[in-house]
């Protein structure tokens, strides 16, 4: 340590970068093969391995060794392996189910060979507990996102919605349009952490492609998009006041197009009812900035037709809200009452209670405040201010605990994750000469069987001597997974492979090698999401 | 970690001075359009750790007038077949020649390293610049190593041996 150093970071970063210049200079190329495991790839066993073992035909040099527990968590080995022809891994205390340990190393002319070993212990189960391993900290981040975006959307979109009924006046202005602009900064921030939290990483890969990618790809992708589209017509509905409308039913659009409420059967019902239940929460809670600051005693004169109209159309704006959230709650909970005390329904039971302090303030604003507010009396209109304010906190910490629903799948949901099979995940994966369909079932992480079919351009079947298809997670660094399929009974172009685990949801990357003839090999790349 | 830090970088020179040869590939990389090329073909190992009893290498489309050289211990067979079409060869019409080599009945085992020979004219009519491929396998006792994905990617886990084609030399 006493003279100076390279940072082994450094190194570790420069080595590769020499070797791949080295591959790209010309020189020939040696690889390492893998001629057996143990435990052996895909086995299932019954006690804890102490070690594991990976022997190659010459000794190799790890590059890196990770071992990914059932709960999908990681544990880095690289450094407590020696190089060597047979790499002997210590493996730390393993728990049930299935493990992926990732392997990268380097054969004696740097040339780096990777591959993925899934062994299970006890039980084939598949890390497809992502909700165990979620960081907090992105939890938190993810929760105030959601929040700053409903409040941000819900306040501007319904500020603007009410310049649309009612003069906005001036002082409402700038407050309308900072809450647009929270929303519309919140709502592509969500959308990039959506991604982190369904791809399992940390907040540096936000600067990849990676889970912007995968977020878009969800339901959330469009909708994030709607919700943009609501912001910016809001934005200009503060010029043409007329726009608030169509800001609106974008808004609405967009939730009706996520989220748990969204997804859930029957689509008929649930996104009507989510789209009126948005549409209703904007009229009222957005107005209630813009009807307190028209309050103020100078503009007397302005305030009261506004409170007026306001009051008039308010109870129907309530009669829609509480009736589509019936509905919305009557088929999110299910009907197994034992299955309502989830962190789904406590959520509920606390928005409810203050749904009814909002109600009993709003009520007694209406039939108390208003009407000596009509009249035009100071203390009243002070008065009615103030409550206005205290329903707008109210309301606020409603879509607070709105935005924690992200996190509670709903009990229906629940029950049927139980209850049905996932469905099946496709991969379409073609040159110009050669497609293949792939599916996966089911879909999700664990246990699956792919089919593989082959035709060529115009769909006819197309025969194969082989099929070797690769599988890897560069998301989660699970290096390729080799299975050789095998051609199914009775058919002359359906490849099939019973018995893989994917161990882990995300977009896995597939590398397809079809062997047409002795003399012809053709690849085929693509990928395919692993819910 | 610093250790592995040294280990890569030795490992990284060596690279740069000692090529190590563990792909089936040509030892004359280049080639010219119109001219003939002698393939010397280097295996460095078996099958796994198995050895290899059998070399078949493809004769592709463009590379005529191919004669392999006999190797002691090893059956020499090739497979005849029409070209795809004509080509001229120093004045006469060439429709039909070798399209595969097979060298079977040897024994190379997986410690060992060979080279097999063949010659033959690349056409004129092959467009310079683009690599020319030998698909080749290895057959073993219990399986075979296939050199035959037609790539430059450094990275193909099994590429077939190629060679680069240059334009054609004109002052010859």
């Amino acid at each position: 340590m006493s003279r100076p150093s390279v940072h082994p970071l450094t190194c570790r970063l420069l080595a590769p970068l020499l070797l791949v210049l080295t591959l790209f200079a010309g020189a020939a190329h040696a690889h390492a093969v893998l001629q057996s495991t143990t435990p052996a790839d895909g086995s299932l066993l019954q006690t804890a391995p102490g070690t594991a073992a990976l022997v190659f035909n010459e000794p190799v040099r790890p590059l890196a060794i990770r071992l990914i527990a059932p709960d999908g968590s990681e544990t880095d080995l690289t450094d407590q392996v020696a190089a060597a022809a047979a790499l002997q891994i210590p493996l730390p205390e393993l728990e049930r189910g299935t493990h992926v340990l990732s392997w990268r190393v380097a054969s004696d002319d740097g040339h780096p060979v990777a591959g993925s070993l899934i062994f299970s212990l006890a039980e084939v189960t598949g890390a497809a507990i992502t909700a165990e391993t979620r960081d907090p900290a992105l939890s938190m981040v993810i929760w105030a996102a959601r929040f700053l975006m409903a409040a941000g959307l819900v306040l501007g979109v319904g500020g603007a919605l009410y310049g649309a009924i009612s003069p906005l006046p001036p002082a409402a202005r700038r407050p309308v349009a900072g809450a647009v602009l929270l929303g519309l900064v919140a709502a592509p921030a969500y959308l990039g952490l959506h991604g982190l939290d369904a791809l399992g990483l940390g907040f540096a890969a936000l600067a990849d492609a990676a889970p912007w990618r995968a977020a878009a790809g969800t339901a959330f992708g469009p909708s994030t998009g709607l919700a943009m589209l609501a912001a910016l017509t809001a934005l200009a509905a503060l010029r043409w006041p007329l726009l608030g409308w169509v800001a609106l039913a974008a808004l609405a659009a967009a939730y009706a197009t996520s989220g748990h409420a969204g997804a859930a059967e029957p689509r008929w019902l649930t996104r009507p009812m989510v789209f009126l239940h948005l549409a209703a929460l904007c009229f009222w809670i957005g107005a209630l900035l813009p009807l307190a600051l028209s309050l103020t005693p100078s503009r007397q004169g302005i305030a009261p037709p506004a409170l007026r109209r306001y009051s008039a159309v308010l109870p129907v704006a309530v009669i829609l809200l509480l009736g589509s959230g019936l509905a919305l709650a009557i088929v999110q909970l299910g009907p197994d009452p034992a299955a309502w005390w989830s962190p789904y329904g406590a959520i509920l039971a606390a928005k409810l209670a203050l749904l009814a302090a909002l109600f009993m303030l709003a009520a007694f604003n209406r039939w108390r405040l208003t009407g000596p507010a009509l009249g035009g009396a100071p203390h009243a209109l002070a008065r009615l201010r103030r409550m206005i304010a205290a329903e707008l906190v109210l309301a606020l910490l409603i879509l607070a605990l709105a935005a924690g629903w992200r996190f509670t799948p709903p009990p229906r949901a629940l029950a049927q994750i139980t209850a049905q099979p996932a469905p099946a995940a496709y991969g379409h994966l073609h040159s110009t000469e050669v497609m293949a369909n792939l599916i996966i079932t089911p879909g999700k992480a664990g246990p699956a069987l792919i089919e593989i079919e082959l035709t060529d351009s115009t769909f006819a079947p197309l025969g194969a001597m082989a099929v070797t298809l690769g599988l890897s997670l560069p998301d989660r660094g699970i290096e390729q997974l080799t299975r050789e399929a095998r051609l199914a009974d009775g058919h002359e172009n359906l490849w099939i492979i019973p018995d893989l685990v994917l161990p882990l949801a995300g977009i896995w990357t597939l590398d397809l090698e079809v062997r047409q003839s002795r003399f012809s090999l053709l690849r085929l790349a693509g990928e395919i999401e692993i819910k | 970690m610093k250790r592995n830090t040294t280990i890569a970088l030795a490992f990284t020179l060596g690279a740069l001075t000692t090529p190590a040869l563990a792909h089936v590939s040509l030892e004359q990389q280049e080639a010219r359009v119109g001219a003939t090329y002698k393939a010397v073909l280097r295996v460095p190992h078996g099958c796994g750790d198995q050895a290899t009893h059998t070399l078949r290498v493809q004769i592709p489309e463009g590379f005529i007038n191919v004669k392999p050289m006999p190797k002691p211990g090893w059956t020499l067979e090739t497979v005849r077949g029409e070209y795809e079409s004509s080509y001229d060869y120093y004045g006469s019409a060439l429709s039909e020649g070798v399209k595969e080599i097979v060298w079977s009945g040897g024994n190379l085992p997986n410690e060992h390293y060979d080279e097999f020979v063949f010659r033959g004219t690349f056409v004129g009519s092959l467009e310079p610049g683009q690599s020319f491929y030998f698909p080749s396998v290895q057959e073993c006792a219990d399986g075979e190593e296939a050199w035959i994905e037609q790539t430059d990617d450094h990275d193909a886990p099994k590429p077939a041996p190629g060679v680069k084609l240059l334009p054609a030399d004109h002052q010859h």
